[in-house]
């Protein structure tokens, strides 16, 4: 069982309740829990249990309905822009002509008006590239390469932004199990340094990497940092409602 | 081909054109990458269209007010700045498809610069020729205003390539990074819409909806990256548009179908050698001939 190696809070929600409009049933409703630094906690649950959901309230692309969430003990709008993301890919455009580069350099993208990357931005993003194991592929488009490759590259895109957190939307999803293998390996890597809150579909490899598990279903179920719990399956909570 | 280059010089028309295809190029390269990689280049026709509204709404208003502003230029304008806005707000607003905001605009803009052409009495010879414009009638005047267009194209896509680029790919992400993602669409779309309006003018909407899209498709066959692509693409409609003035100088032919005809040649040849139909055919040639 890993502890909590100390007690800075990282992610605050209090009550945190939020409904996409007033006559829905709320997506979230009054869920309160505490992530502490260098934590990595996978956030597990059913489709519409509102996952995604928690994760753009804590990237501030949707204000809280009552209650708050603090991320260091500040809103999230105004910190937003130093969390590492790695949104789900299935947003994207399969054909856009990107390269693995220019999608890494976006971590390094700032609101000043006449932007101008530096070599630092160039350095932090070749780092990045180089700690998931895509050096060699930085000229290469998105489009050409595979799925798993691409979710490395999104991965590197959040590491470049240099910051404490990582919040991935569901990283596995569409990988074989090699890929996603490969890809947990890495997470646990980046642990070592960053707080990870890992959104997931998969009860079974997740719970046992992660630290703590949080169960979603529109409110908490459950909240453990003991990696030998594992009630908490997705079946069991369906069931429930 | 000499003959006809020491012809471009001798005839103030040819070397209009001429100096009008480089600015052409120019945007298609920049705005036409824009567009097809944001997969709307479907404005193209829907602004070029819809502007009849201001231009038909501007010459009824010059009939009956005597008031020498309202142009039907004017109202061009006047007209796409109006739907630049309201496309932009509906797509940042994510509430309807794109496609549908630039049918509806397409349409609503369009039958009202007919009822307004209808109601204008006498036989309206200023649209049309706005409408359809020709490479071969743009005067001096027409390419200055084009080559400042450029010029102040060239400057943007150059400053902001690095967010055009990032927005265009994820503007979730760009948008968490701090990125003023709607402005920035909004102003990118008021900027493909006067370049639209100017290329009306210049080549006709024919030819404008083909140079928005064909040269750029046809380079992104190529897999490369955007700012090749921006280059290249303005390097295929310049080659082509020059060979098509030829042809048509030579043929006795109208330039602008011409045009579109060898960028159609070149983008249909090369997406079937780019797609796996020519493996296709040689694979069933070698199972029938075994």
């Amino acid at each position: 069982m890993k502890k909590r190696l100390n007690s800075n809070i990282v992610i605050e929600a209090k009550d945190l309740t939020f409904s996409y409009d007033e006559f829905s049933k709320p997506a979230i409703e009054n869920i309160s829990f505490s992530i502490f630094e260098k934590e990595f906690v996978s956030i597990i649950g059913p489709n519409g249990g509102g996952k995604s959901t928690l994760v753009k309230l804590i990237l501030g692309l949707l204000k809280p309905t009552s209650g708050e969430i603090l991320i260091w003990g500040k809103e999230p709008e105004s910190v937003r822009n130093k969390i590492g993301y790695v949104p789900q890919h299935i947003n994207f455009d399969p054909l856009y002509p990107i390269s693995t580069l220019d999608v890494v350099m976006m971590g390094r993208l700032n609101n000043s008006f006449f932007h101008k990357f530096n070599k630092k931005d160039l350095e932090i993003a070749k780092n990045a590239i180089k700690f998931v194991g895509m050096e060699g592929y930085e000229k290469k488009l998105i489009s050409n390469l595979s799925g798993g490759q691409r979710q490395r590259v999104l991965i590197a895109r959040a590491l470049a932004v240099d910051s404490s957190i990582l919040i991935l939307d569901e990283p596995t999803a569409n990988l074989d199990k090699e890929a996603q293998a490969f890809l947990y390996e890495i997470l646990q890597k980046i642990n070592k340094e960053k707080t990870i809150l890992l959104v997931s579909h998969d009860t079974g490899v997740v719970p046992s990497i992660s630290s703590s598990v949080l169960c979603l279903n529109r409110t908490v179920f459950e909240y453990s940092n003991d990696i030998n719990f594992y009630n908490c399956k997705v079946e069991k909570l369906e069931k429930r409602i | 081909m000499i003959e006809f280059i020491i012809y471009i010089f001798s005839y103030s028309f040819l070397l209009y054109a001429f100096l009008a295809l480089i600015g052409v190029s120019i945007i298609s390269s920049t705005i036409g990458t824009y567009v097809t990689i944001n997969r709307f280049s479907y404005i193209a026709g829907a602004i070029s269209h819809s502007i009849l509204f201001g231009m038909g709404l501007f010459n009824y208003l010059k009939y009956t007010t005597k008031i020498n502003y309202f142009t039907p230029l004017n109202g061009a304008f006047v007209s796409a700045i109006l739907f630049s806005f309201i496309i932009g707000f509906l797509y940042n607003s994510k509430k309807e498809r794109i496609d549908t905001i630039l049918s509806a605009i397409w349409s609503i803009g369009m039958s009202g610069g007919i009822l307004f052409i209808f109601l204008t009495p006498g036989y309206n010879q200023e649209l049309t020729r706005y409408l359809f414009g020709n490479i071969l009638l743009v005067s001096l005047n027409d390419i200055l205003i084009l080559f400042i267009f450029c010029l102040i194209l060239i400057l943007i896509f150059s400053f902001f390539y690095k967010k055009i680029i990032s927005i265009g790919f994820d503007n979730e992400f760009a948008y968490i990074m701090g990125q003023n993602v709607k402005n920035f669409n909004l102003f990118f779309i008021l900027l493909s819409s006067f370049a639209i309006v100017l290329l009306t003018q210049i080549v006709g909407i024919v030819l404008l909806i083909a140079l928005l899209t064909l040269p750029c498709a046809t380079i992104l066959k190529f897999n490369i990256s955007i700012k090749k692509t921006i280059i290249l693409s303005g390097l295929l409609t310049f080659i082509t548009g020059f060979l098509g003035l030829f042809i048509s100088f030579k043929l006795n032919l109208p330039v602008s179908p011409i045009i579109i005809s060898i960028l159609g040649i070149i983008y249909i040849l090369v997406f079937l050698l780019k797609s796996s139909l020519i493996n296709r055919i040689n694979i069933l040639f070698k199972k029938n001939f075994k």
